[in-house]
């Protein structure tokens, strides 16, 4: 008998490697010195997080890597998810340390079951083989639930991390349903197989094929909070502790849009005019829904879970403008989630950095912020700026470059209902601006220290108004992620 | 110029910076002096500038990218300098009155605590306003349209403690969104259309007339939009007024000189557009002379000084305005170059007076205070006889030239109203100077103690003076063709169409025709100041202002309460959209929150309770999938 | 489409095996119910209380821990069928496996999730 093992390229999987590696040691650590002083756990995570940045980068600039019998490909597109999400693991330790110290939640545990969930993302957007992929998302799911529900006294955080678990069962059960489907028509696991089958339409298994496409959209819609698929994002997000909030509103949301952009430009790319239309309806609720009712929550918290459902809605849009011969839809995503990670994990942070300072998250907690910690204020303001697109942040590029997408797929109408959303959305980002600046001051807060949170938020706020004169790089990159120019 | 241009923003940019990092190490007069250094770098060099570009001939503008931002596709956009006439002329405009606002400053902000911050503000403002007149891209232009926005938020909630200040910063921002929301939509409109951003081939290819005309339209009243928004125009201009609650410099420097021109600079710089579509240049005319009459006769009835002030500025940008609806592109510069120097100092005289009688603006506890202060006095009656169009001074020269085009342009209606507006200007201006300083004081005098200004604060005022004195006589004569049309005229030469082939076939000059005009405008003006000097100064029993209001009660009313615009926007668009939010809230409440809360907040419930409510709302989650998979499903099979 | 006739025939075979099963007992066994008959079956244990009840934490944590080492065992079995086919490429794998088994089992065994009292 002669076994044939597939070929396995290690320099693919370093950053995972390191990862892994990085989270077992830390499960050893725990168990053998389980109350280490100091922010030690989070100091070793950080390393870890860090050496797989230094890894990635260096396979940024080498050829693309396609290993594991093709079921693996560490390209440009792969590189580029795995910075965005490295980036937020990163931000999501530096908010998290004091956070977690300063709530009493403070188990060393938090930092594998992170490093974990990043494992997945980065499983999730370098899969080339649909069942890799489903392994990813799977393995970010898990551990999402598991932070959701980190609070584990927090009532709020439980029934979050209920419904996010139940829920997030179903969506994966549909979400495998269409895999299974795409892999009994075209008989193949494997993306660039299913895209040969399809590439004329599918033939007679039309009908078959769409429906796998379909429950793949619903599947991994949910994972990115697309309306009607969201139901669980408010509840999940306000339940969740802060910081995880602002790790997997981004992280996990990269996460997934970055399998949904591989599988649909990449196993789907034939039934572009099938699934264009398709995310167009969804974008355009997504928006409604997700900006108009952020207009009357009153916990910013709430709001910008909403408002992160809004945002969704706005990457969509750009996704459906994609077709084979314009691929500058796909680009702008990847963009958005690049920019989408300072600001939102900034929008958080903030939030954090207020409840460490035993402050809650209405916006009464937040009136008169500015005159109390005009820092945190005018950070805060920045962010929800940012968010808003407007300019002088990197937002603004965001939404230039979606507009510019719809505008070169001949959906220029789309482009200019996003342009008229997110001027509404103003309103809700605005009133919180308002309290902070405008009005009296009605609760007191303490001052403890949190050295690593300033860290984070400061890097945030760098990115947000840096990436605004510095996006040209990360443009490039992102077209180069999408195959434009190669 | 290439080589040197770039530090004429790149000054204040440093200065902004070393004060905003550094500021609360340094000491008050630390920060002054910084900005002052940068701001003078930026004024010599743009001097420098205005002579080269002066020496050129004017027929070739500038033009090049330092930096290239966006480089995605065709879509091309680079952070670069487009350098002519205008452009030349507007830095002297920023960089003079920039410098002498930081100098004013000095004494005006002297023991505020928040001194370092307002001398980093103000640098920052002077940075943008920099970028925005050298822009040679409608982008870029945007991006600097917004930074200079942002400054003036800034500014006017400078004392953010006081609610009036913070609330008018909050209505200036809104307000404003309103105008910027057009002028995003007209730039990328702009790029649709050209498949670009950048002034040079856009403007050329408006000349060449391949662009249909309702595009061309459509684009230029978005941008117009924007153009109202920032220079407070009809039915915009409700933000100005409140904006008076920053300092009084920055009211001088960004609410009266510079930044509110802007709007009046973006008409000038895209004339090729406006040109290919004089449809929009009837709106800009007819939208200019309505603001020039609203403010000016709701500027004759309030107390406040610098309120009467801000209307005066709304007035006057709507004087350029309907200059350039016209097409009396240079005119219309003009009035902005002299403007920019007698609003300023009639601004700073204010400040100056306030600081003379503790902080007071209501101009009913005043009088009397020539004999306290007589240089601001001095300075200030200048600075009002040049906005009310006393020759020789600037004022009349530009207001006149406006005025004077109108009528020979055949726009009789717009001339009439405009002269209308201006014997308004002339009264309310008169009245101010009166209510303030002559008659007897109007305040406790044991309690109050006015006193002049020191140098730092008067000097500026008398630099102004001179320049409001001189300035018309070196520029604007002979009328409609004076040096000032020389100079500008290459700017606006290049295309034949509208209204500025009437005025290059009008050829000015001392003709019986501008001289007859101009009489009428001198006529009018001393009318206004003769009729305001007899009700306030001399007090005739027949014209006693209080008889008057009360005899027109209800234009006095109407007057006095802004023609209730503040009003009626509360109940058409604020409280409409409160109750809008309101009602979304109580559905948001009812429908989605009520579920949420109540398993939220229902903590007292026994868990088994707990439990089945809570698989129930998971249910109606699973629910929602399902039934948008089904609808999904439905429109793919059906569509 | 053809391929899938085989897997409807499929779904008709194992409804009809279920129904004709389920049918032929109800029609020739004897059916004579009393309240013992009728009670839940729970192996063999009188049911009490409510079906909605708490279980220990600690049922959860052994039955994954099982459930965990039961799949470590349905791996090792073929692996070790055709160890000698895949040699040491196979060793290491497999070495990887029980190595990150081997860390969460350290970790669940030091937290206490294997104390019973």
């Amino acid at each position: 008998m002669q076994v044939k093992f597939p070929d396995v390229n290690l320099l693919a999987l370093w950053p995972v490697i390191a990862l892994v590696v990085t989270a077992l040691v830390l499960l050893v650590v725990v168990v053998v010195r389980p109350r280490l002083e100091g922010a030690f756990y989070a100091l070793l995570t950080l390393a870890g997080l860090a050496v797989a940045l230094v890894l990635t980068l260096i396979q940024a600039g080498s050829t693309p890597i396609s290993t594991f019998a093709g079921t693996w490909r560490t390209d440009d597109f792969a590189v580029f998810f795995t910075l965005v999400i490295l980036a937020a693991s990163i931000l999501a330790v530096f908010l998290s340390e004091d956070w977690l110290r300063l709530h009493n939640v403070g188990q060393p545990e938090f930092y594998t079951v992170l490093l974990c969930g990043t494992v997945g993302m980065i499983t999730s957007v370098s899969a080339t083989d649909v069942m890799t992929l489903f392994l990813g998302i799977e393995l970010m799911s898990v551990p999402t639930y598991l932070l959701t529900g980190f609070a584990k006294h927090e009532r709020t955080s439980n029934e979050g991390a209920m419904k996010y678990f139940l829920l997030g069962a179903f969506s994966s059960a549909i979400l495998l349903y269409g895999l299974v489907w795409a892999f009994g028509v075209t008989g193949s696991t494997n993306m660039d197989a299913i895209a040969r089958f399809v590439a004329n339409g599918g033939g007679e298994s039309r009908p078959a094929i769409l429906l796998a496409l379909l429950l793949i959209i619903t599947g991994l819609g949910f994972k990115v909070a697309a309306v009607p698929f969201h139901m669980w994002t408010p509840d999940a997000y306000q339940g969740a502790p802060t910081v995880v909030t602002a790790f997997m509103s981004v992280a996990g949301k990269a996460a997934a849009f970055g399998a949904l952009v591989r599988l649909l430009t990449q196993a789907f790319p034939g039934l572009s005019g099938d699934w264009g239309p398709v995310l167009v309806v969804l974008s355009v609720i997504t928006m409604l829904l997700g900006n108009i009712v952020a207009i009357v929550q009153n916990d910013v918290k709430r709001m910008l879970a909403y408002s992160a459902i809004g945002h969704t809605g706005f990457m969509l849009v750009g996704l459906s403008t994609w077709s084979p011969s314009n691929r500058f839809g796909a680009a702008s995503v990847l963009f958005y989630a690049f920019m989408y990670v300072f600001m939102n994990m900034g929008a958080f942070g903030i939030l954090a950095w207020l409840e460490n300072h035993g402050g809650g998250t209405t916006l009464d907690h937040l009136d008169g912020l500015w005159s109390k910690a005009p820092a945190a204020a005018t950070s805060l303001a920045v962010f929800l700026l940012g968010l808003m697109g407007f300019p002088l942040t990197a937002g603004l590029w965001t939404k230039v470059f979606v507009f510019q997408a719809t505008a070169q797929a001949g959906y220029t109408w789309l482009g200019v209902l996003m342009l008229l959303i997110s001027a509404v959305a103003a309103v809700f980002y605005l009133r919180v601006v308002v309290r902070m600046f405008m009005f009296e001051p009605k609760l007191a807060i303490a001052s403890p220290s949190q050295p690593l949170m300033v860290i984070g938020l400061a890097v945030a706020l760098i990115g947000t108004v840096g990436l605004f004169v510095l996006f040209t790089p990360v443009l490039e990159f992102a077209e180069r992620a999408v195959g434009i120019g190669a | 110029m290439e080589d040197y241009i770039w530090v004429i923003p790149l000054a204040p940019l440093v200065a902004f910076l070393i004060n905003f990092l550094f500021g609360k190490r340094l000491s008050g007069n630390g920060t002054a002096i910084i900005g002052i250094i940068s701001v003078l770098i930026s004024l010599v060099l743009s001097i420098l500038v205005f002579t080269q570009v002066l020496g050129a001939g004017g027929e070739e503008a500038l033009n090049f990218d330092l930096y290239e931002w966006i480089a995605s596709g065709d879509f091309r956009v680079g952070i670069g300098f487009y350098v002519d006439r205008l452009a030349a002329i507007m830095l002297l405009v920023v960089t003079s009155v920039s410098l002498l606002v930081h100098i004013y400053s000095i004494g005006y902000m002297h023991g505020d605590p928040g001194q370092y911050r307002f001398f980093a503000y103000l640098p920052l403002f002077t940075f943008s306003m920099l970028m925005l007149v050298l822009s040679n891209n409608f982008l870029e232009l945007y991006v600097f349209w917004e930074a200079v926005g942002l400054c003036s938020y800034l500014l006017i909630g400078f004392w953010y403690y006081k609610k009036s200040a913070s609330d008018a910063a909050m209505k200036a921002f809104i307000v404003n969104r309103v105008g910027d929301f057009g002028f995003g939509l007209g730039v990328i409109l702009l790029f649709l259309t050209f498949g670009t951003l950048a002034y040079e081939p856009i403007f050329e290819r408006a000349g060449e007339g391949e662009i249909a005309g309702s595009a061309l339209t459509l684009i230029t009243l978005l941008l117009f939009t924007g153009s109202m928004g920032k220079s407070a125009q009809w039915p915009l201009h409700t933000w100005l007024p409140d904006a008076m609650e920053g300092p009084t410099p920055v009211s001088a420097l960004i609410h009266a000189a510079t930044m509110v021109t802007a709007g009046v600079y973006l008409v000038a710089r895209a004339n090729p557009l406006y040109d290919a579509a004089p449809g929009t240049l009837t709106v800009v005319a007819v939208i200019g002379v309505v603001t020039a009459l609203i403010g000016a006769t709701i500027g004759l009835v309030q107390n406040d000084i610098k309120r009467v002030m801000a209307y005066s500025t709304i007035s006057q940008l709507g004087f350029m305005f309907f200059a350039l609806g016209i097409g009396a592109y240079v005119s219309a510069i003009f009035h902005l170059f002299t403007h920019a120097f007698f609003k300023a100092l009639l601004f700073l005289g204010a400040g100056s007076v306030m600081h003379g009688v503790g902080g007071e603006t209501d101009m009913r506890r005043m009088g009397g205070l020539r004999k306290y202060m007589p240089q601001t006095f001095w300075t200030l009656t200048i600075g009002s006889l040049a906005l009310a169009g006393v020759p020789p001074l600037a004022g009349f020269w530009s207001k006149d030239e406006i005025l004077g085009l109108a009528f020979v342009e055949g726009h009789y209606v717009i001339w009439a109203l405009g002269t209308l507006a201006s014997f308004f200007t002339a009264f309310y201006i008169t009245r101010l100077i009166a209510l303030t300083f002559l008659g007897e004081p109007r305040f406790d005098t044991h309690q109050i103690h006015p006193h002049e200004s020191p140098a730092t604060m008067t000097v500026p005022l008398w630099i102004l003076a001179i320049l409001s004195i001189v300035t018309g006589l070196a520029l604007g004569i002979p009328p409609e063709a004076g040096p000032i049309h020389s100079f500008l005229e290459p700017v606006f030469a290049h295309h034949e169409v509208g209204g500025v082939a009437g005025e290059a076939q009008h050829a000015g000059g001392f003709t019986p025709m501008t001289i007859a005009l101009m009489l009428t405008a001198t006529a009018v003006s001393l009318l206004g100041i003769a009729l305001a000097y007899l009700m306030y100064v001399r007090r005739l029993p027949a014209l006693d202002p209080q008889v008057l209001a009360g005899r027109f009660a209800g234009v006095y009313k109407m007057l006095y309460n802004k023609y209730y615009f503040d009003e009626i926007y509360n109940a058409l668009i604020v409280r409409p959209s409160r109750a809008l939010g309101d009602g979304l809230w109580r559905f948001d409440a009812r429908v989605v929150d009520g579920a949420v809360n109540g398993v939220a907040e229902g903590v007292s419930d026994t868990s088994g309770a707990l439990r089945r409510a809570q698989t129930g709302f998971v249910g109606n989650y699973a629910l929602a999938i399902g039934v948008g998979l089904v609808g999904l499903l439905a429109a793919i099979a059906f569509l | 489409m053809s391929n899938y006739w085989p897997i409807a025939l499929f779904f008709v075979i194992v409804i009809g095996f279920a129904l004709t099963s389920l049918g032929l007992s109800r029609l020739l066994a004897p059916n004579r119910p009393n309240r013992v008959k009728n009670e839940t079956y729970e192996s063999g244990i009188a049911p009490v209380g409510e079906a909605q009840q708490r279980f220990d934490i600690r049922y959860y944590t052994i039955a994954m821990l099982f459930v965990l080492f039961d799949i470590e065992a349905v791996f090792l079995y073929p692996w070790a069928v055709v160890y000698d086919v895949i040699g040491i490429y196979g060793f290491v794998e497999m070495l990887l496996f029980i190595v990150l088994l081997l860390a969460a089992y350290a970790y669940a065994w030091r937290k206490g999730a294997l104390d019973l009292g």
